[in-house]
């Protein structure tokens, strides 16, 4: 089991009386189990979105999310002062995925994907430019090959950083960020293919 | 003295805000003195603006319900099994002639470790049956709990269940049919009614009314068949009528029910 | 553990303020620090029960042949069936289980109590007040009547009666899916209601503060934003929510 180190407590936010995401899951951890009601208000969206992007499927997502908090849960013990609550998470989201054969281990399958969006109705949204634009995203990010999607999505969260994917994909923190970089350079390649342009 | 190639590998991170002081500073310099880079910053940033600004979509409310059923659920086991814990490494600490203790030890011990191995081995299933199943699971021992305002929370949650497997309408006719406490019966009749387009849910409520002896029950249960517009009903409600000291409410209730239903 | 053990002392008294007592049983808890049973299944007995400051349960009957058998802090009192039997017992100030059940004995009631109650009846009313906890009540002819001090969170609740008002006062903290039902009357709430999004409907208000709805349908409302499921239904008779003073 990986140890997850940062060296700066970024998100500490003890000074203003709240706890920290480290801290509280020390407190799970410690047999306060109800705390983990509070680490589901902060993270769950997010969490939910990361699935949802890579995986196209609402309801696997959403259930997804509960076997990420079950597992932590039950695996509460691994969990220590040196650990990184994000980094953590995410590494089990990660296995999740594995389990359930979806995004990373599997054909990534957009046209399934998009029946499923017709049959259960996505995002509501109001605005029909944003849709195409959302739209537009998915189908390159689609052609991207698994493990850049992947990494991408990582590095989307706003609580992981380098320490933290290099912890979970088990790679240097050199080496992620060069990962970083090349799939952010296919990226580009593929928006240029699909004329996705900004608007100068 | 072509160092554009190393600004270029980092430009993402500076974008990102992840390089350090110094570092930034330098960046910065560089790029206020190279088109180039410049070019390729603004290729970057699109790149990665366009990922973050990709919406999170709203989960739907079920999750969160989800959640407190799985950690309340998960709460009421660890209680149990903290107390076996307990009993058991106090049997292994033996302060008996060594001999015996040995025995005992064996004994107990051997036990313990196969509880614990087959524990195990449930509990990696359990990781590996879906969320859906799980929830399944837990609904269908929790309409066994001695309390019955737990029999209610159980069968209230059938209509957060995504689908409701046969196993789950034949709990809740079980409930219907056998619970003790009226209004555990009433809610179970509730939830089935819900679920009137199952063909053997139409079937099993009508089977059920004649066994229904509660007066509560007996009126709803006219009401449910009278929304479903049952007019396969009508047979049970005939044969209902004939009970011995039948409620008088009761026996106007299924007479006009039966008349809105021919 | 202790066996099977009868635990009971008999005392002939006539107390004074009560009608004729012709029993009084004692019945000392294995463990006072831990909750209790109390459960009672009768035909035509009229069933009191209030909490005391007391640690012992204590039944008093105006009928001889009542018994009442405790074992591991399960108090089981029985009476026969046949003659109007009235039934006071007192009961600690700690958590209990209360399972009481009659079905001629003519009103149903418990006070002053904490922990789970379930209650059925048949011909005669339910009083429940003062309660903290979890109440489930039942009957068919005779009215309701329940008064909150404090609800256990999270616990599902159900109150059902035929012909009978029913009078349901909760905490103002109240957080629930209420679900309510009158097939002739009306249904009256000074709660904030919420419409619940599974059930869209309007719910209306008027003047006095009060929700006055007629209800030959379920309605749904949410209050406090929402909690376990509080299922209210009769079939004749006003229904009043109330938000405890």
């Amino acid at each position: 089991m990986p140890v997850f180190s940062t060296v700066k407590q970024k998100t500490n936010k003890s000074c203003l009386g709240i706890l920290s995401d480290n801290a509280l899951m020390l407190q799970v951890k410690a047999g306060d189990l109800e705390r983990m009601s509070l680490l589901f208000e902060r993270h769950h969206k997010t969490l939910f979105g990361f699935l949802f992007h890579l995986t196209q499927r609402r309801e696997a997502s959403e259930d997804m999310v509960q076997t990420v908090f079950y597992r932590m849960l039950k695996y509460r013990n691994s969990f220590t002062v040196g650990s990184n609550f994000s980094g953590w998470m995410y590494h089990i989201a990660r296995n999740v995925l594995k389990d359930e054969n979806f995004g990373l281990y599997s054909r990534y399958d957009p046209i399934s994907a998009h029946e499923e969006q017709l049959a259960g109705g996505n995002l509501a949204d109001d605005d029909l430019e944003k849709k195409q634009s959302r739209q537009q995203l998915y189908a390159a990010m689609a052609i991207l090959s698994e493990g850049d999607r992947e990494i991408l999505m990582l590095n989307r969260v706003r609580e992981l950083n380098y320490p933290e994917i290099s912890d979970i994909m088990g790679i240097s923190q050199g080496a992620a960020r060069v990962r970083v970089s090349r799939a952010i350079e296919e990226l580009k390649k593929i928006f240029i293919k699909k004329g996705i342009k900004r608007d100068s | 003295m072509n160092d554009c190639e190393e600004y270029k590998e980092r430009l993402a991170d500076w974008h990102m805000g992840r390089l350090e002081a110094a570092a930034a500073e330098d960046m910065e310099r560089h790029l206020n003195n190279c088109a180039d880079c410049r070019e390729t910053l603004a290729a970057t940033a699109f790149v990665l603006d366009s990922i973050n600004n990709l919406q999170d979509p709203e989960p739907s409310v079920q999750v969160k319900a989800d959640f407190r059923m799985m950690l309340d659920n998960f709460k009421a086991k660890e209680k149990k099994s903290v107390f076996r814990d307990r009993i058991c490494s106090r049997l292994l600490q033996p302060r008996l002639p060594l001999a015996y203790g040995l025995l005992i030890l064996f004994g107990i011990g051997g036990a313990y470790l196969l509880g614990r191995s087959s524990k195990q081995e449930l509990e990696g299933q359990e990781l590996h049956a879906g969320v859906q199943e799980q929830k399944q699971t837990m609904l269908l021992a929790m309409l066994d709990n001695p309390l019955a305002s737990e029999r209610i929370k159980a069968v209230s949650y059938t209509n957060d269940l995504r689908k409701v497997t046969d196993k789950v309408i034949d709990a809740l006719f079980t409930t219907l049919n056998n619970d003790p406490n009226v209004n555990v019966r009433l809610s179970a009749l509730e939830a089935l009614s819900a679920l009137g387009n199952h063909p053997a849910v139409r079937t099993g409520l009508i089977k059920s009314i004649p066994t229904q002896d509660s007066p509560v029950i007996q009126l709803a249960i006219a009401d449910v068949m009278l929304n479903l517009q049952e007019k396969d009903s009508v047979g049970s409600f005939r044969e209902l009528l004939k009970q011995k000291g039948l409620d008088d409410e009761v026996k106007k209730k299924v007479k006009e029910t039966i008349t809105k239903l021919i | 553990m202790k066996s099977y053990a009868l635990a009971l002392i008999a005392i002939f008294t006539a107390v004074q303020g009560m009608a004729q007592v012709d029993r009084q049983l004692v019945v000392h808890l294995s463990d006072a620090n831990k909750p209790f049973t109390l459960d009672v299944s009768v035909g035509s007995v009229a069933i009191d029960v209030s909490g005391w400051e007391g640690k012992d349960v204590v039944v008093e009957a105006n009928a001889e042949d009542v018994t009442a058998q405790e074992k591991n802090n399960e108090v089981t009192v029985k009476a026969p069936n046949g003659r109007a039997i009235k039934l006071n017992i007192k009961v600690p100030r700690t958590t209990g289980i209360f399972k009481l059940s009659s079905v001629n004995g003519g009103r149903m009631t418990v006070s002053d109590v904490t922990g789970n109650l379930e209650l059925q009846n048949h011909s005669g009313g339910i009083t429940a007040l003062n309660i903290s906890g979890t109440v489930v009540a039942s009957t068919v002819s005779g009215s309701v009547i329940v008064s909150f001090r404090r609800v256990d969170q999270g616990a599902a609740m159900a109150f059902s009666t035929v012909s009978g008002s029913m009078y349901i006062t909760f905490p103002a903290t109240l957080k629930a899916n209420l679900k309510v039902r009158s097939d002739n009357s009306k249904v009256f709430s000074d709660f904030e209601l919420a419409s619940d999004p599974a059930h869209p409907q309007t719910l209306k208000t008027e003047k006095d503060g009060f929700y006055h709805m007629p209800a030959d349908d379920w309605i749904y409302g949410l209050v406090g934003g929402g909690g376990p499921e509080m299922l209210i239904k009769n079939t004749t008779g006003n229904i009043y929510i109330r938000k405890a003073r």
